[in-house]
């Protein structure tokens, strides 16, 4: 029994190796000669996608991708972590902690700096050719560059370190930057976006709005820049700004796109609209001249009264008057003789209250009560721009009505997209979202708003010579979240102009948000903004000023 | 007498054959590792040859090791199991508990010998296998009591844990499975490896729960979609290049698996390189000569099951050895088996592992061209043993 249980259990285990020796043969055989079914596909991610490029609308190029270095170590071809994090803490600008941290915790493989810089890149490089950091691997990687760094940074958006869009175009069209790769193919193409900026302007932009920040120190400012005509977005400024190449150290502040994602109470700029809008029902006697004596008192349906206030007593006011003047009280009267239910259908037939469908992440859509929920005080007070909540982008794109016969454009920022199967362009239409006013009262508005950069006009500072400039400022009131009342000293300045006032080319809108620099009137704080911007247009060639101009400098000479 | 004349003979033919098959097997290998390791080496700043340098080597150490183990007499190297044992579990604590230790892949399991690196653990399961053969083989009367089983089985829970420590777990693994096979072949009663198996199983199973990489590995394994690119990176790479192979390969030195697509291509997963470059019939041909190898391995051993327990353990243990790193290097490499970290002898690079799988195969040699004992009790005192003596 002993010897013969001790031949079963030799017998026992020889068998299990030569039973093994089958399976291992047999295992070999099917991995070699596969049936259909067990056949090993390589993985389609195998395949390399270069993202599109992201172009300006002149092909000024906004984002592309390059390949870059990354660092790594193989922790079996060294012979001691200290050591190589001695030498890799000389090498980059790692320090020795967190490079063991890395080296920690792993077996293998162990990723140390996701992008070398180029002078590390260099050392690291030569120090492996010359063998002196075994087990340290440079591996090519790609990622995305933005050369213009903080200009049209929120249009754009960043990619994170996979080549995924976070924000901006790069999130919006990121099937079409990056599609699926393409099993064919070794490098899958994505396809190329001329966005609608232009970068000369976004440039030129950017700059005056850093002036208007240097002078009224306001807490974040936006400057849109639309083609009149086509509802594009020329440049599109939003402060505080981040650089796009180092979005992952920028505030969360700085990556609000605040011309979509903040909604705001946008003040007397609104007026140009309920003024339309009054002017379109036709209910208000606005061709009898209101009286300002600084004041205006209403009796409300609870039979309560109310006041609103004006800056100063503006004396007899007409349509052209009110927006050169920026009267409350009159605009206030109009709205009270003005049918609720219409009121509030035309505002929100010029965009409010909606989103305007920009391709961009997170649009707000603004704020603004149903008739049936308005209050005795609401129709006067959003009548020049308060107790509504709007964005800029709605503001500036609501504008479009009167450059375009009364009809709504939508806001553009594509601009081109080039396909690369197809390698062809396909261009963005201007597109009309609704017919607003009719021809006629978009006329008269957008010729009345002229009166504002007339002398004495609140929009005297955004006229630049030799061009008809319709503008109309803002100084809006702010509500203090903490107190639920207008806070004092928190007012947004704003301006909007529409140029040259015969011929609309361009919207320009520019806002800043609590300005502390002694000024705080749109008039003195976003006015001249807006001239200094018609200026570099004009300087670019990229607008025309009338004869007189032209006399003047030949004059000069 | 005519019988046993003719046994010597065909045990020295057997033994012929071993040594063809031994020195086949290096020879392929280290070809193998060249053709698979140059651009690695490179790769790593080294030069073309550095791998294959320092396996050459080793194979000459082993191969000298080999003639002098085959050289001295079974009597020796008797009295030198518990010299090795001591010294072996000398080496593995002051590879862990010393400086002496060099640290690689945050695991000390290396001790540096002048220029040249050591893995005490390779020799830990070499040395076990002879002390357990030779405290078996001394007690082959009493073995079935609970005394044995117990200081056997402490023996082996001992070096476990010395493996342990050095955070090796799958040597752990396969050196508990080849020393209890030895137990159960040795004649140790099977309850009794029952009771120390549950003993050290709850614990082992709790260890392997405790630490979450551990868990990944055997959880990658078993589900292996989990984490395609991650855990089982390797291994699908691995099957990937094996199956590149089709029946006859691309062509000694045509893979391109090596060329940086394999990880570990000069080691573990040397395999999978050859299969790209020999095909399913390299593949087999490399498994028949493993198999033959183990079988004349086998059948050398069982010769001497009833003459001599000390050669049959020993011989057995040896072969069992070499032929479940094959098994298990294979397994890995072809994805039936979890990722370990287990050469494949002869072919992977990794000195101390060639040393001692030249050293075993010298000791094996020995054993299979030994000449059989005939001690059969009934005829204790025939002649033939003075005829077998007088040669």
């Amino acid at each position: 029994m002993d010897s013969s249980g001790k031949k079963l259990f030799y017998y026992l285990i020889v068998s299990l190796a030569v039973l093994a020796v089958l399976i291992m043969i047999i295992r070999y055989t099917m991995i070699m000669f596969p049936t259909k079914s067990q056949e090993y596909h390589e993985p389609l991610v195998s395949s390399r996608v270069q993202r599109g490029t992201i172009f300006d609308r002149n092909g000024t190029i906004l984002a592309y991708e390059t390949p870059y270095y990354s660092c790594a170590v193989l922790l079996r071809e060294i012979d001691s972590i200290e050591k190589t994090a001695d030498d890799l803490a000389l090498l980059t600008d790692m320090s020795k902690e967190e490079i063991l941290h890395k080296l920690e915790d792993r077996s293998t493989y162990a990723l140390i700096k996701k992008r070398l810089s180029d002078s590390e890149y260099q050392m690291l490089n030569d120090a492996i050719s010359n063998r002196t950091l075994p087990g340290v691997t440079l591996e090519k990687r790609y990622g995305r560059i933005y050369p213009q760094q903080y200009h049209g940074a929120h249009v754009i958006g960043f990619t994170n370190i996979d080549n995924v869009g976070l924000s901006g175009i790069e999130y919006t069209f990121d099937r079409l930057l990056s599609p699926l790769p393409d099993p064919a193919l070794d490098t899958t193409y994505g396809d190329d976006i001329y966005v609608t900026l232009d970068h000369r302007i976004q440039y030129a932009a950017d700059q005056r709005c850093l002036e208007m920040i240097e002078e009224h120190k306001p807490d974040s400012a936006i400057i849109l820049i639309m083609d009149a005509k086509t509802g594009e977005l020329l440049s599109y400024t939003s402060y505080p700004w981040f650089d796009l190449n180092n979005y992952n150290t920028a505030e969360v502040e700085e990556k609000i796109n605040r011309p979509i994602n903040s909604m705001y109470e946008p003040g007397s700029v609104f007026k140009i609209y309920s003024l339309a809008a009054i002017l379109a029902i036709g209910e208000a006697r606005t061709d009898e001249l209101f009286l300002c004596d600084g004041s205006y008192t209403f009796t409300m349906d609870n039979g309560k009264s109310a006041t609103i206030n004006c800056l100063s007593t503006h004396g007899e006011v007409g349509p052209r008057e009110m927006l050169k003047l920026s009267c409350n009280g009159a605009v206030a009267s109009w709205a009270l003789q003005t049918n609720d239910t219409q009121f509030y259908q035309y505002l929100h037939s010029f965009g409010f209250n909606e989103k305007t469908g920009i391709q961009m992440p997170g649009e707000s859509g603004g704020m603004l009560q149903a008739s049936e929920n308005w209050s005795g005080r609401s129709k006067p007070t959003i009548a020049f721009g308060q107790e509504i909540g709007t964005t800029a982008l709605q503001i500036t794109t609501a504008a479009t009505v009167f450059s375009n016969q009364g009809n709504l454009l939508k806001p553009k920022i594509v601009h081109a997209i080039y396909h690369q199967d197809s390698e062809t362009f396909s261009y963005s239409e201007p597109e009309i979202v609704r017919n607003v006013l009719s021809e006629n009262i978009a006329y008269d508005v957008l010729q009345m708003m002229k009166s504002g950069t007339e002398p004495g006009g609140t929009a005297i500072f955004a006229k630049r010579e030799g061009i008809e400039v319709s503008a109309k400022t803002g100084t809006a009131q702010i509500l203090d979240i903490e107190t639920n009342s207008y806070s004092a000293d928190h007012v947004l300045a704003s301006t909007i102009a529409i140029l040259p006032a015969d011929d609309p080319e361009y919207i320009i809108y520019v806002s800043a948000d609590n300005p502390k620099g002694g000024f705080y009137y749109g008039s003195r704080v976003a006015a001249p903004t807006i001239e200094k911007i018609s200026s570099d247009l004009v300087s670019m060639g990229l607008l025309k000023t009338d004869m007189s101009e032209i006399i003047y400098i030949s004059n000069d000479q | 007498m005519d019988r046993i004349l003719q046994n010597q003979e065909s045990n020295r033919k057997e033994a012929i054959l071993g040594i063809l098959l031994i020195l086949l097997l290096l020879g392929v290998g280290l070809t193998t590792l060249y053709s698979a390791s140059y651009d690695k080496a490179l790769r790593l700043g080294l030069e073309s040859n550095y791998f294959f340098r320092r396996q050459v080597l080793f194979a000459i150490l082993g191969i000298a090791s080999a003639i002098v183990i085959y050289l001295v007499p079974f009597s020796f190297i008797r009295a030198m199991v518990p010299v090795l044992l001591l010294s072996s579990f000398t080496l593995m604590l002051l590879t862990s508990l010393t400086p002496l230790g060099e640290t690689r892949l945050g695991a000390t399991r290396w001790i540096r010998f002048g220029s040249l690196s050591f893995q005490p653990s390779e020799l830990v399961k070499v040395s076990v296998i002879l002390y357990l053969s030779n405290y078996l083989s001394q007690r082959t009367r009493i073995i079935r009591e609970f005394k044995v089983a117990t200081i056997a089985i402490g023996v082996i829970f001992f070096s476990a844990l010395l493996i342990i420590l050095q955070r090796d777990y799958s040597t752990t693994m396969v050196f508990l499975f080849l020393s209890f096979s030895i137990l159960l072949i040795g004649g140790v009663k099977i309850t009794h490896l029952l009771y120390y198996l549950l003993l050290a199983g709850v614990p082992g199973v709790l260890f392997l729960i405790t630490e979450e990489y551990r868990l990944k590995r055997v959880i990658g394994f078993i589900f292996k979609d989990i984490d395609p690119s991650g855990i089982n990176y390797q291994v699908n790479l691995s099957m990937d290049a094996i199956a590149s192979g089709g029946f006859f390969g691309k062509g000694f030195g045509q893979g391109i698996y090596k060329l940086g697509k394999l990880p570990e291509v000069q080691s573990d997963f040397i395999f999978s390189s050859f299969a790209e470059e020999f095909g399913l019939f390299g593949v087999i041909c490399i498994i028949l000569v493993f198999f033959i190898l183990a079988y004349l391995g086998y059948r050398g051993a069982a010769r001497h099951r009833e003459s001599d327990h000390f050669l049959y353990l020993t011989g057995f243990g040896i072969t069992h050895i070499l032929i479940w790193q094959v098994l298990l290097n294979l397994g890995v490499v072809s994805g039936i088996v979890p990722p370990t970290g287990i050469p494949l002898p002869f072919f992977s690079a990794g000195g101390t592992n060639l040393l001692m799988n030249l050293g075993m195969c010298g000791l094996l040699i020995k054993i299979i061209s030994q000449k059989e004992k005939v001690i059969e009790k009934n005829e204790e005192k025939t002649p033939q043993k003075r005829v077998i003596d007088f040669e």
